[in-house]
């Protein structure tokens, strides 16, 4: 018997005799970074960890603690921690429905995802050459090219694991390898960046030369760009730039910000939220996807999740307690680390795709703006309380389907639910692997800019 | 001391094996506490334990760290010399000059902070109560307010540091920090308002603190979002409110002053020592040594004592910040800021509580010189990226300001703009200095930064609102 399985045998014990029920998440990993500058090592960084937290269930409150430490008192001492949380809370809840503990997942079986815990051998010299050559091929595409301020590469070693007093023990492993090349080019006066990355869950696939010449690439052809003028435009939003837009939604489908009186999307399952060409579905086995998972924070088994089916809302994304509450299906999203509270999360969202090539779509409309890039984050633009958002970025500009050039120093402004009623067209090319939000490009009728 | 230091000693040996000429172990055991308040219940309560150590090796230029949750004697060993071998891969050009490990000594300091109880023995009924306190104060002012959300985040930090210059230091750091967030709700529209108040000290502080007039303010915000147009987009003339408004200062102009951009060649601010970025109304300053500040250190994560750095002064560059490994490679000598957010970072050069110093002029000026133009009186995040000097932020409240007069609330408004062009546009600098707290998101993770200036006139900057 492994000492955690020991341990927590012994904590069930104790549970038992305090009338509360526990859950134990622990994540385990090591991760090794590797960059150059000047072709001399910048940073190698390896790092070990190893998390549990606890939570535990005391007649209606749930507490939490978390520790390094994984021997066998300091485990006990955990429990006990996350059980006067437990009891804290307890005290502060005077409604009667409360008091009933949420439930804890029983054991199922998972489908496998074995294989992504690869056991390829990679000796830590190709690592480094793999790393020098994200910096070195980069400078290598052009003279103009004159940093390359980040380049790196990353191996990531993953393994979670959760038991609970129901008889849940269940263990998944992933191991993958990533980086990239972002590059400074300048001309004249103008310094435009550009970056690209990889994500590869085999080492001997990964090509660097590709990536190197996506990034400089980027910020070439965004050398000479211009102000855009303000106005009302057509977009194209890049399969690069969904993401962001796409992460706005993430706490609107929710259901915990439905019962918490923040989501948008309260009282709208089963009414059109987007264009009736939008489908969007969580995927948990796309193996395209960076956020893979055979079981949810809370032990329940994942699945294929239609959120927008024909753009109607079919559902929000719950938990154990949340279905329980809304009286919807649990769909498995339950989500925390082992520092964290219990919360809701996607795993691999998926814009299925249309038919139309990038070229199609620049055509479509007689003048558009082709948005490739989001600059800055969007806590610095967006609002999630009212779904608008004001980002600065770059792009192209089309007329009749010829590109006019680069433009920038305009900031795109918008509400996130008008944008999914305003999609037009849906691309047939996803973005790069890797990414947990897979989707081609899409056609958006208008949006506001404002620029020169 | 979380290690004896004739242990730390082995450990530094043992990582300078391979020819390491520098070696430093950063230990760590850290105590957090999150408590929220939500649907007018307490909501969560999470309180943990970070214990790790890492340990850092410099070979010339080059770095290696490696991390460790095993502190006994075997562990760190093992760790220091995972670390060592890194280098000895055939990859790896040695270049590294041995130096011979000087005997830790213990550098004693008397701490510029003063703490109160420690976090987790005052309790949890305690901070609940507060935290039920702002829900209630909310609630009262408006019964538009569908929800509040308040939380109390505390953390208590030990560090020992040690080195193989002999500098062996150890340190006792507690943090603390309030949030109240007010949803509103009126005829379908929602909006919010989020504030937070935070120090180095623990939480007894808020007890008396002006509670009323902390939630009061994001109430109203929060209304008067409800029935604001979005802002007008394009150029024009900008005054940025006191306290929060620093952060255009930290996104615009100090990511760009950090080693790490500047040492790299990606930073807008390269090679501009002792020229003029910004006019004479511009001093700007970086102090670690504020008692009881939020950015503020006894000493940094390297072990070194925080100064107190002028950045600007009267628009002249005068400094950068810079950590140890910045120092090696620019040649400019540190200045106590080698920041991480746990032993599972490397440190890396980091603002502490940065800030526009107090300047002549005086607000009610500004705003009389603009005849069209925007009063950023609330200021959300920020970002930049420091190799073009792009740089956006969030205004949360704004205001018109029309021929002289602040005229009415708009919401929706983003500033953008580029650094050292922002910063040479900065044309009236105000009277009224204030500091205010936020988290800083780098290489080296998410610390306590904080933020100031007195209200400043930008002469011209990009409003992102509605065409």
């Amino acid at each position: 018997m492994d000492s955690i399985k020991d341990s927590f045998q012994k904590i069930q014990s104790l549970a038992t005799a305090d009338g509360a029920q526990a859950e134990l998440l622990i994540h385990e990993g090591e991760s090794l970074e590797i960059s150059y500058q000047g072709q001399k090592l910048e940073k190698y960084e390896s790092t070990t960890s190893r998390q549990g937290g606890f939570r535990v269930l005391w007649r209606g409150g749930q507490g939490y603690s978390f520790t390094e430490d994984f021997s066998a008192e300091a485990l006990v001492r955990a429990y006990r921690e996350a059980l006067s949380n437990a009891k804290a809370l307890r005290a502060g809840l005077k409604d009667a429905l409360d008091a009933d503990s949420p439930p804890l997942a029983e054991p199922v079986d998972f489908q496998g995802l074995d294989h992504l815990d690869s056991t390829e051998d990679v000796s830590l010299t190709a690592k480094m050459e793999l790393a020098l050559e994200l910096e070195r091929q980069a400078f290598a595409q052009d003279k103009r090219v004159v940093q390359v301020p980040y380049a790196g590469f990353q191996e990531i070693r993953a393994q979670s694991r959760i038991l609970n007093t129901k008889g849940v023990d269940a263990q998944f492993g992933q191991r993958y390898f990533s980086g990239y090349s972002y590059v400074l080019a300048r001309q004249e006066a103008q310094t435009k960046a550009g970056g690209e990355g990889f994500f590869s869950r085999d080492f001997a696939k990964i090509q660097i030369e590709p990536v190197c010449r996506s990034a400089a690439q980027k910020a070439l052809s965004r050398l000479g760009a211009k102000p855009l003028p303000t106005g009302r435009y057509t977009v194209i939003l890049d399969k690069e730039v969904i993401p962001a837009f796409i992460s706005m939604l993430l706490g609107h489908l929710s259901a915990q910000h439905v019962l918490d009186e923040k989501s948008l999307l309260k009282d709208k399952t089963g009414q059109t939220i987007a264009a009736s060409i939008l489908n969007l579905i969580d995927d948990p086995f796309d193996e395209r996807g960076g956020s893979l998972r055979p079981f949810d924070s809370e032990g329940t088994a994942s699945q294929r999740t239609p959120i927008i089916q024909d753009g109607v809302l079919k559902t929000y994304l719950t938990n154990l307690e949340t279905s329980q509450k809304l009286g919807l299906d649990n769909t498995g999203h339950a989500h925390r680390s082992p520092t964290s509270q219990l919360g809701i999360a996607p795993s691999n969202l998926v814009i299925q795709s249309g038919s139309s090539s990038l070229n199609d779509l620049l055509g479509a409309r007689d003048k558009v703006v082709h948005l490739t890039n989001i600059n800055g984050g969007l806590h610095a633009g967006y609002k999630q309380t009212t779904g608008d958002f004001s980002l600065p970025a770059e792009g192209f500009l089309y007329k009749g389907g010829q590109c006019l050039g680069p433009v920038d120093q305009f900031v795109v402004s918008g509400n996130i639910l008008e944008l999914l009623m305003k999609i037009e067209s849906i691309g047939r090319e996803y973005n790069r692997p890797g990414h947990s939000i897979l989707s081609p490009d899409l056609l958006i009728s208008e949006l506001s800019f404002a620029g020169a | 001391m979380l290690v004896n230091p004739a242990v730390l000693e082995k450990v530094i040996d043992a990582s300078l094996a391979t020819g390491a000429d520098f070696a430093e172990i950063f230990l760590e055991d850290t105590y957090s506490s999150s408590l929220t308040f939500l649907n007018r219940k307490p909501e969560q309560a999470i309180v943990g334990n970070l214990y790790g150590a890492g340990v850092r090796l410099f070979f010339g230029h080059e770095v290696i760290y490696v991390t460790t949750n095993d502190l006994s004697e075997e562990g760190l060993i093992k760790a220091a010399r995972q670390a060592a071998n890194a280098k000895q891969d055939k990859a790896l050009d040695a270049q590294g000059q041995q130096s011979p490990r000087q005997s830790l000594k213990l550098a004693a300091f008397d701490s510029i902070h003063r703490f109160g109880s420690r976090a987790w023995e005052t309790g949890k009924d305690q901070k609940f109560s507060l935290l039920q306190s702002l829900d209630q104060i909310a609630r009262s002012h408006s019964s538009l307010v569908t929800q509040v959300d308040a939380g109390l985040f505390e953390k208590f930090q030990k560090v020992q540091i040690a080195n193989s210059l002999g500098r062996l230091v150890y340190d006792e750091r507690a943090y603390s920090r309030l949030n109240c967030e007010v949803f509103v709700e009126d005829g379908g529209i929602r909006e919010s308002a989020s504030d937070r108040e935070g120090h180095m000290g623990t939480a007894e502080i808020f007890e008396a603190m002006d509670k009323d007039g902390f939630v009061k303010t994001g109430v109203q915000r929060a209304l008067k979002l409800l029935r604001a147009p979005f802002a007008p987009a394009g150029e024009m003339p900008v005054v940025i409110d006191n306290a929060f408004g620093g952060v255009i200062f930290h996104e615009a102009c100090g990511h760009g002053l950090e080693t790490t951009s500047v040492a790299k060649g990606a930073s807008v601010f390269c090679d501009k020592l002792g020229e003029r970025v910004a006019n004479d109304c511009v001093t700007a300053i970086d102090d670690g040594t504020i008692p009881n500040g939020w950015g503020s250190l006894n000493v940094d994560d390297e072990g070194y004592p925080a100064q107190k750095t002028v950045l600007i002064e009267k628009g002249i560059l005068k400094s950068y910040i810079v950590d140890q490994m910045g120092a090696r490679k620019t040649g400019y000598k540190p200045t106590g800021s080698g920041r991480r957010q746990s032993y599972k970072f490397a440190p890396a050069s980091r603002m502490r509580n940065t800030y526009i110093a107090a300047g002549n002029d005086r607000f009610e000026d500004m705003i009389k010189d603009v005849d069209y133009g925007l009063f950023a009186k609330s200021m959300g995040g920020g970002s930049v990226n420091p190799g073009t000097g792009d740089f956006n932020f969030a205004v949360q409240e704004g205001y018109m300001i029309r021929n002289g007069q602040v005229a009415k609330a708009v919401k929706g408004a983003s500033l953008i703009g580029r650094g050292i062009d922002a910063l040479g546009k900065i044309v009236k600098v105000s009277q009224d200095l204030k500091l205010a707290t936020g988290m800083c998101g780098s290489v080296s993770g998410l610390i306590p930064a904080a933020v100031g200036q007195p209200q400043i006139l930008v002469s011209k900057l990009l409003v992102g609102g509605r065409a």
